[in-house]
């Protein structure tokens, strides 16, 4: 007998399945990126009770271009992972997924009636995305 | 504690994050377009360091997400079809870490809040 | 004789479709794909695509399949990246010349398209299955369990489950966790603890409220898209969650009392002057 467990890579890809899926293990990558940022965030963000010298010196260290546009990466990770969140939240305590009943062909399922929601979430990360864009990069300091 | 606890407790705190992390990232990330002034300038980090609002909300925001993080690293890590050993070394490893990161950070804040910098 | 038939059979014939199989001999862990041309006629499922090779192109072919009309859940199959039951599957509806199937994912291959199910089973078996009561069966209470169409709707859809083990293939997290339930075992915890004539629900909670139980799900949706009954596991395994934290978080338990009504010796409805049934024509 083979095992035949998809592993990993099945976590994002099992087949064809709906963009729910794939906001799934976006969740997944998203919340490992912020949670190895908080740490190196407190470690940066501690140098401040040393007074101003030791905050601007470490400050200056950090504005670097390509810090900067992990930053901004980060930013899209924070958004995508709170809005997505909060669309899995409303689900886990049954709002907006329906309510069982008498299934006809062809079924609707949970996912489905969700997804309406699902793209008005991403469509709001994309508009909050360009907000931070513009504030990230266009604005003068 | 039972699962069921814990993961009431991962879900709460990612809905007090989503109001927290919200005001944060505003205040961090927003600064420009809402003329807040440069959010990263020593002035205006001391004068969060110094308002007590400020001070609370960081440590509600640390507290929250170092545990809504690390329940998630743990149910990830948890996933990976390890043995009832296994899971207990993750669930310590977490616990560590998470107790150095909430000391830490919560030493960071307070002594900020406390001391007379300038 | 027999090719004559054959021709016949396919007149209507549409086009030849090739059948990428994946084969396993049952031994060691060497597998290949192995393709096959199928003709194929209007309405025809994978199925039978796969009854024709082993008819005439490969009799050491194996696969599981029973009822051929979706009820009896054996033909859960890989097919073109999706998983579905074959016998479900038209081959035109799949819009494509080369057909790729493989055995069912998660599950160990015994030989080519056979999964082992045993896993599914332990784990539907482990949050028993069937309505557990307190306060005795309805032979010992001598009456009969009333339920009105709300409480029948809150669980109805989850009975359609023919433990194909589809959503287990499709789960994102069985793929790394074997141990974790599944949507199949969830789902059926949730349908038996609803069900107004059950009171196993503080049982089934000690099984499924556990490190790799019920909150391991994080709402993929697969399971729900891939089911062939329209089953809708993830909908079923969101309310046990709620159900759960509700009873662990505030204390608000899952109680049922069906109301039960005394069995009636003569039923109100029958009606009198019936003729009486004609004579036995066999013994």
């Amino acid at each position: 007998m083979i095992k035949n467990l998809l592993g990993i890579k099945g976590w994002a890809f099992a087949g064809k399945f709906s963009l729910q899926r794939y906001a799934y293990i976006l969740q997944r990558i998203t919340g490992l990126g912020i949670i190895l940022y908080l740490l190196m965030h407190l470690y940066v963000t501690g140098f401040k009770i040393k007074g101003q010298e030791a905050w601007n010196s470490i400050m200056q260290t950090v504005h670097h271009p390509i810090l900067h546009f992990f930053e901004f990466l980060l930013f899209i990770c924070v958004i995508y992972h709170a809005l997505n969140g909060f669309r899995l939240i409303l689900a886990e305590f049954g709002i907006g997924i329906g309510k069982p009943g008498r299934q006809v062909y062809p079924y609707t399922t949970s996912v489905d009636r969700q997804k309406g929601f699902f793209f008005f979430l991403m469509f709001l990360v994309l508009i909050i995305v360009l907000v931070g864009a513009a504030d990230f990069y266009l604005l003068p300091k | 504690m039972k699962e069921s606890k814990l993961w009431s407790l991962h879900i709460f705190s990612g809905a007090i994050l989503l109001i927290l992390l919200g005001i944060h990232m505003v205040i961090m990330h927003f600064d420009k377009i809402l003329n807040l002034g440069d959010s990263l300038a020593w002035k205006s980090v001391l004068s969060r360091m110094q308002s007590t609002s400020h001070t609370v909300i960081y440590l509600l925001l640390l507290l929250f997400a170092v545990y809504h993080g690390l329940y998630g690293v743990r149910s990830l890590i948890f996933e990976l079809n390890l043995s009832k050993k296994g899971r207990s070394v993750v669930s310590f490893i977490v616990v560590v870490v998470g107790l150095v990161a909430l000391i830490y950070g919560g030493y960071a804040i307070i002594a900020g809040h406390m001391a007379k910098l300038s | 004789m027999a090719e004559k038939n054959l021709e016949s059979k396919f007149e209507r014939h549409i086009k030849d479709v090739t059948f990428k199989i994946l084969r396993y001999s049952g031994e060691g862990d060497s597998t290949k794909f192995e393709e096959f041309k199928v003709p194929v006629i209007g309405g025809m499922t994978v199925l039978e695509g796969l009854i024709y090779i082993k008819e005439n192109l490969d009799s050491t072919l194996s696969w599981r399949a029973s009822c051929r009309m979706g009820i009896c859940g054996s033909c859960g199959m890989f097919i073109n990246n999706f998983p579905m039951l074959a016998c479900q599957t038209q081959i035109m509806d799949l819009k494509s010349d080369v057909i790729e199937i493989k055995p069912m994912p998660n599950y160990p291959i015994i030989k080519d398209l056979v999964p082992n199910l045993d896993k599914l089973i332990e784990k539907h078996k482990s949050i028993k299955p069937y309505t557990l009561r307190k306060e005795g069966t309805p032979e010992e209470i001598e009456g009969e369990f009333c339920q009105s169409v709300e409480e029948l709707e809150r669980y109805e859809e989850f009975t359609f489950c023919i433990k194909c083990g589809i959503c287990l293939a499709a789960c994102p997290t069985v793929a790394t966790a074997e141990e974790f339930l599944g949507p199949q075992a969830l789902t059926q915890a949730y349908r038996y603890s609803v069900d107004t004539r059950d009171q196993g629900y503080e049982e089934r909670k000690e099984v499924v409220d556990n490190p790799l139980g019920v909150f391991r799900c994080h709402f993929a949706g697969s399971c729900s898209e891939a089911c062939p009954k329209g089953v809708d596991p993830a909908l079923a395994i969101q309310l046990l969650k709620k159900t759960i934290v509700k009873d662990s978080v505030f204390g608000k338990k899952l109680e049922n009392n069906a109301k039960v009504l005394p069995i009636t010796q003569e039923n109100p409805k029958k009606k009198e002057n019936i003729k009486p049934a004609p004579p036995k024509s066999v013994e």
